[in-house]
């Protein structure tokens, strides 16, 4: 099963992703900003993680950042959700090494699914 | 006739001349152009000069002014000539310029005689017993100079609105400092000599809260106009120009929008009824670079830019022929093919049977605009020769080139070795510090700076070890009078004569408004595109999950509405997407970046991207692009998007089984594009608009609810953008072909900070 760790600080997006999840049948952990992604993943090894920009405590970017520098996490793909498109910026996070860039509003929920499968590569 | 003649302080005489009327009336601040016929022989460019008129009131036919004494030809005359001498007199002459007139705080600064239009104001109050507030700081060299002191001190005496505020000393903008209380919301006039007065305007906006707009100074001819000739007196040189506009000016209320729009600096025109030119003013000509002569009797539309879709001046001949005052942004074309943006105001004038007889046009330069281009040549020229080493610090500091000046352009040079920093009275003025403080050291400037910048700038300062080093950095600083700004640096390192060790040389320029703009619009794209995507999101999803039927199919109707639920969010989306990218545009940070394309290949891909659409429509697509296209450079961001918007367009208003054809093909400057479909076509009326934000036409908001009325415009804005035309041919009901034309030669890149969302 698909192991997927979501931060998302927006309520209705944080309990969409569960349900899309759910449905997805993939296994899930939606969290609510950076530090809990850090906390989170001491139990949990997630297949990827989904990773919004802005929020509050930690920020993408810094959990990024953590990830990508950490040996134990660095070769989990993390996919940067965020609502705001600045180029710079994306060109900044995957050169820190993300692996996509997602603009939410644009995404349907399947392409949403059908981007982690991609990322994971067919993680069983 | 010279009638009276009397010393009024030291060095300075009133003449008073007896007119041959019972009949002179003048408003205060106006002048009275004084001819000596005797001196045309001798010395042709001496036998004219202007005088402010300071006659007391009701005391009719006659002329008094006031003035130092010189060793002029002129002055020599009216100090010498005998009484009852003969002149001529054309009077009385322009205005005494106040914008809003006298409602609101006056703050006025004379040197010298220019206090005479100021006297002749509080001759006219005093006698009406009118009081405004005003501020008045009148500089001279020393008391027994200034004339009139005792009455205009006794005015201010007995009005308590009236602060006067006498000062011994050369006029400078510091000394200005703890003699004016307000500022805000003032006027501000300066009266003295031109060159005093043009330093003047430039420094006194750095120093005190007024804006260069709220400065004014006297308007002799040369310097402004002479509109207000309606009532000529004993005069040869009839103006002939004008005619028509005195008998315009016989209206009060016309004569008082005149005056309000010359003294504000705006372009205005006569045309008759047809638009046929009749009068232009000075600023119009200087800022149409077209001559006096030139514009007279030309129809109005040689200035026509063609910029504007023919609706918008379809629309302003309809409202100004109608008898309506037109009001509009207006993009006009100049002498030599330069565009200007002009606040625009057209105004019929009715003959007395109450048909049109004339338009009035006003145009207010957009300013703002024009200033910061001023800026930008300013900084170019500057740079330039700083690259190719022809100036130096002494001659820069030196340089009184206008467009500098005003541009208030702060000059520098640093020695490191030597810890000197020689700057010039602008660069003071930006950090607010007194002239006087010229030596200033890196450590003493960098005091300035913000706390949490001031690390790093020094840090890039100190990096500049090698000649032709360049660095351009904003700096945020804190100024002495603890204002915080933002301060835009360009430096270049070069080398010394003889010395193994470095200069720096630069300027600085205050860009705290345009930071201020950036910021705005910058917090505006991200507020819109992440706070009105968030929610959408949301809509979307939930939707979406209620439509795959995740939560239990859903019954008969229930889908149809969850359908158009999501379509709307869908549309909705489309919306904030292509605002934000038009707003991207607009901020004018957008970033081109050209790379060598392959047109085909990018048509094709996103054609086979929206196949099932055209499937589903069972349209037939037909594609004719020429073999030998090849690479052509352009930024794909923006291609893919004017391809994307055409062909769904297509797609979307081609009713079933129609067909669409996408051609490119080459000539031997441009790729020409012609996207043509079989679909509903544009009607005639909707032609003009159709590139116009939020338009979308009639016929076609029946067949395909969604469209945001921003595709097409976004599209005209990339084409252009990318160096090419956008023209299209339609026909209801028969289809449309939208032709769009992209340079051979490329895109020319551009650097900017953000990038297209597609």
């Amino acid at each position: 099963m698909v192991k997927v760790l979501i931060a998302e600080d927006d309520v209705q997006l944080h309990k969409i992703y569960g349900l899309m999840m759910q449905k997805a049948g993939f296994e899930a952990k939606v969290v609510l900003n950076g530090e809990e992604v850090m906390k989170t993943l001491q139990g949990f090894k997630p297949d990827v993680i989904l990773l919004d920009l802005l929020m509050p405590k930690k920020d993408g970017e810094q959990t990024l950042r953590e990830i990508k520098t950490n040996p134990e996490y660095l070769n989990i793909p993390v996919l940067i959700t965020s609502n705001i498109s600045k180029e710079n910026e994306v060109i900044k996070l995957k050169q820190m090494g993300a692996a996509d860039f997602v603009v939410k509003s644009d995404f349907s929920t399947d392409a949403i699914i059908e981007k982690i499968k991609s990322v994971t590569g067919g993680a069983q | 006739m010279l009638d009276q003649r009397k010393e009024v302080a030291e060095g300075t005489t009133e003449v008073t001349f007896k007119l041959q009327t019972d009949y002179f009336t003048f408003t205060p601040g106006q002048y009275a152009r004084i001819r000596i016929p005797s001196l045309d022989n001798i010395s042709p460019d001496e036998s004219t000069r202007d005088f402010t008129i300071i006659t007391p009131p009701n005391t009719p036919s006659v002329i008094v002014i006031a003035f130092r004494n010189s060793e002029s030809q002129f002055k020599k005359f009216l100090l010498e000539a005998p009484i009852g001498s003969a002149v001529d007199i054309l009077a009385p002459l322009g205005v005494f310029v106040l914008k809003k007139g006298f409602s609101t705080p006056l703050v006025y600064i004379a040197n010298g005689m220019g206090i005479t239009p100021l006297l002749s104001y509080l001759r006219w109050m005093e006698y009406n017993k009118i009081v405004y507030q005003i501020q008045i700081v009148w500089v001279n060299s020393k008391i027994e100079r200034a004339a009139y002191f005792s009455e205009i001190q006794q005015i201010a005496k007995i009005n308590p609105t009236i602060k006067l505020s006498s000062v011994i000393g050369k006029l400078n903008p510091t000394m200005l400092k703890g003699h004016i209380t307000f500022s805000n919301n003032a006027q501000w006039y300066l009266c003295g000599s031109p060159s005093l007065v043009q330093m003047m305007i430039e420094k006194i906006p750095l120093i005190f809260d007024v804006m260069r707009e709220n400065i004014f100074t006297e308007e002799f001819p040369g310097y402004g106009q002479t509109l207000m000739d309606y009532h000529v007196y004993q005069s040869k040189h009839e103006p002939t120009e004008v005619r028509d506009m005195k008998e315009l000016l016989k209206d009060p209320r016309m004569a008082e929008a005149m005056y309000d729009a010359t003294s504000a600096g705006v372009l205005m025109a006569l045309t008759d009824k047809e638009g046929t030119i009749e009068y232009v003013n000075d600023t119009f000509v200087q800022v149409s670079k077209y001559s006096k002569e030139e514009l007279i009797g030309q129809n109005h539309r040689i200035l026509k830019s063609g910029e504007h879709p023919p609706s918008v001046y379809k629309d302003l001949w309809d409202t100004i022929s109608s008898g309506k005052v037109w009001k509009g942004q207006i993009k006009n074309r100049a002498k030599d093919g330069s565009f200007y943006w002009v606040n625009t105001t057209i105004v019929p004038i009715f003959d007395p049977e109450g048909q049109i007889e004339k338009y009035i046009s006003m145009r207010l330069l957009i300013t703002g605009q024009k200033e910061a281009e001023e800026m930008k040549k300013a900084l170019l020229n500057l740079l330039d020769d700083l690259e190719n080493e022809k100036t130096n610090f002494e001659e820069l500091s030196k340089r009184s080139d206008l467009a500098i000046s005003s541009a208030n352009i702060g000059f520098f040079e640093w020695q490191p070795e030597k810890n000197s920093l020689q700057v010039n009275d602008e660069f003071l003025m930006i950090l607010n510090l007194d002239l006087e403080n010229k030596n200033l050291t890196m450590e003493t400037f960098s005091e300035y700076f913000h706390p949490d910048i001031k690390e790093e700038v020094l840090h890039n300062l100190h990096e500049m070890k090698e000649a032709g080093k360049k660095l351009e950095m904003k700096i945020r600083v804190i100024t002495a009078t603890k204002e915080e700004k933002i301060v835009k640096l360009v430096a270049k390192a070069q080398s010394i004569k003889n010395s193994p060790s470095i200069k720096l040389m630069g300027v600085i320029s205050d860009v705290t408004e345009q930071a201020k703009i950036d910021e705005i619009k910058t917090d505006f794209i991200s507020l819109a595109s992440h706070q009105l995507r968030t929610p959408l999101t949301a809509i979307k999803w939930y939707s979406d999950m209620l439509l795959k039927g995740d939560f239990g199919e859903l019954q008969g109707e229930q889908k149809e509405i969850v359908s158009g639920l999501l379509d709307s969010t869908n549309r909705m989306t489309n919306l904030v997407n292509a605002l934000l990218n038009i707003s991207r545009i607009e901020s004018g940070r957008l970033e081109i970046n050209p790379v060598p394309t392959d047109l085909k290949k990018l048509v094709i891909d996103f054609v086979n991207s929206i196949k099932p659409n055209i499937e589903t429509k069972k349209l037939n697509l037909k594609f004719e692009i020429a073999e030998d296209l090849g690479y052509i450079s352009i930024d794909p961001k923006l291609i893919i998007e004017v391809y994307q918007n055409l062909i769904n367009n297509a797609v979307q208003y081609t009713p079933n089984e129609g067909t669409i054809t996408i051609q490119v093909t080459h000539n031997d400057a441009y790729v020409v594009t012609k996207i043509s479909d079989t679909g509903y076509g544009i009607p005639i009326d909707a032609q003009k608009k159709i590139f116009e934000r939020f338009f979308r036409a009639d016929n076609v908001k029946i067949y395909v609810t969604e469209g945001t009325g921003l595709g097409l415009h976004l599209t005209k804005l990339l084409v252009e953008m990318s160096g090419g035309q956008i023209s299209f041919e339609s026909q209801e009901n028969k289809g449309t072909t939208f032709t769009f034309t992209l340079p051979k030669l490329g895109t020319s890149p551009k650097p900017g900070s953000i990038t297209l969302n597609n």
